[in-house]
């Protein structure tokens, strides 16, 4: 009966670590929701459903359809004319629960900061988030569902948001690592 | 008997019309500067008729109803309002599409599907220019939805590839 007790509380303990960590990053969007100088842009896993379900003869579709059918949602928070951008990127960088994300990419270049995180289990990402900062802008996005790495640079032509063209340097990352191997 | 039957059709029938704009459409339409739209099938199958193309025609020929509601001014729903919409919308099918926010613009997209058809779609709207509530009924299939705006994608976009403003179809007023 207590071991029973004791791996319940376990139990109860785990989930409740890992949403707290989860929350982090949700707790910053939120923050910024209501903020004017931000740009706040959800996209529901259904949209990205329904959009699987066209069919055309474009080709670009084609390969974008097999990256968006296995999305499960899209949240962004873009500011672009602000004036402690890099001062947001460090803030929103500690919240990051670096033992729950891996990194994937970083770039620094003059004032221009980048992190890629993706969140995995097992073989499967279930989670993409990019920090971008700049003195004067701030990005974070965060894909969630079943993620491609080679398939998802694709989507940075689609999205027609600040700072979704970072994720081609993901493709760029795949092909250094294919050619150092 | 009859005065009876035709008290229980009348209240459902009301109540089955409030049903659909959950009750936003109902409480705020006799509103000071609302300006209320309700536009049935028969108006838009009049309408279509004088759209030049065809698959556009054939869009608009598969509207079932829509409804306008417009605020000049700000908007007049409270966040409360906003709450018991969301929350009577989605325990009648409809999906959150999309929600964005840009400065104190707000736009929340919903969604009623089966399969590859939107049998509904309720766009709710705020900005200091003006609020309000559009809802439209009907069957459209997705592949429909995407021709037309792979067709007006491509015709608002000039040789430089800059996007113009797309040509609206002619439709004639009629004043009393």
């Amino acid at each position: 009966m207590k071991q029973l007790i004791f791996s319940l509380l376990l139990l109860f303990a785990g989930a409740f670590s890992a949403s707290a960590q989860n929350d982090a990053i949700t707790r910053f969007f939120d923050q910024y929701a209501e903020d004017e100088r931000f740009t706040v842009v959800y996209i529901a896993p259904k949209l990205f459903q329904l959009a699987a379900k066209i069919e055309t003869d474009d080709e670009d579709w084609n390969n974008i359809r097999e990256v968006v059918k296995d999305l499960g949602g899209l949240r962004v928070l873009v500011a672009d004319s602000i004036s402690d951008g890099v001062a947001l990127y460090k803030s929103a960088l500690s919240k990051v629960p670096t033992n729950e994300y891996s990194e994937l990419l970083t770039v620094r270049d003059k004032d221009e900061h980048v992190r890629i995180w993706t969140k995995d289990s097992g073989n499967i990402i279930e989670e993409l988030l990019l920090l971008v900062g700049k003195p004067d802008e701030f990005v974070l996005l965060s894909f969630t569902g079943k993620i491609d790495l080679d398939k998802i640079s694709s989507l940075a032509k689609v999205l027609d948001v600040k700072g979704a063209d970072q994720l081609e340097k993901i493709k760029t990352t795949e092909k250094e690592k294919v050619n150092k191997n | 008997m009859k005065t009876f039957q035709f008290f229980i059709a009348f209240f459902l029938t009301v109540n089955v019309l409030q049903a659909q704009d959950f009750g936003l459409y109902w409480k705020y339409k006799d509103y000071d500067g609302a300006i209320a739209v309700s536009v049935p099938r028969w108006a838009t199958f009049v309408g279509s008729a004088f759209i030049g193309e065809k698959a556009d025609r054939k869009l608009v020929r598969k509207i079932r109803k829509a409804r306008v509601l417009f605020f000049e001014d700000e908007s007049p729903f409270t966040q409360r309002d906003l709450k018991k919409f969301v929350r009577k919308s989605k325990r009648r099918g409809l999906d959150e599409l999309v929600t964005v926010r840009s400065g104190k613009t707000h736009v929340r997209i919903l969604a009623k599907s089966r399969n590859s058809t939107i049998k509904k779609i309720v766009v709710l709207f705020s900005s200091p220019d003006g609020a309000g509530l559009v809802t439209v009924k009907g069957k459209f299939r997705l592949d429909e939805i995407n021709r037309v705006i792979e067709k007006s994608s491509k015709e608002g976009k000039k040789k430089d590839g800059n996007p113009t403003i797309p040509n609206l179809p002619k439709v004639p007023v009629i004043r009393a």
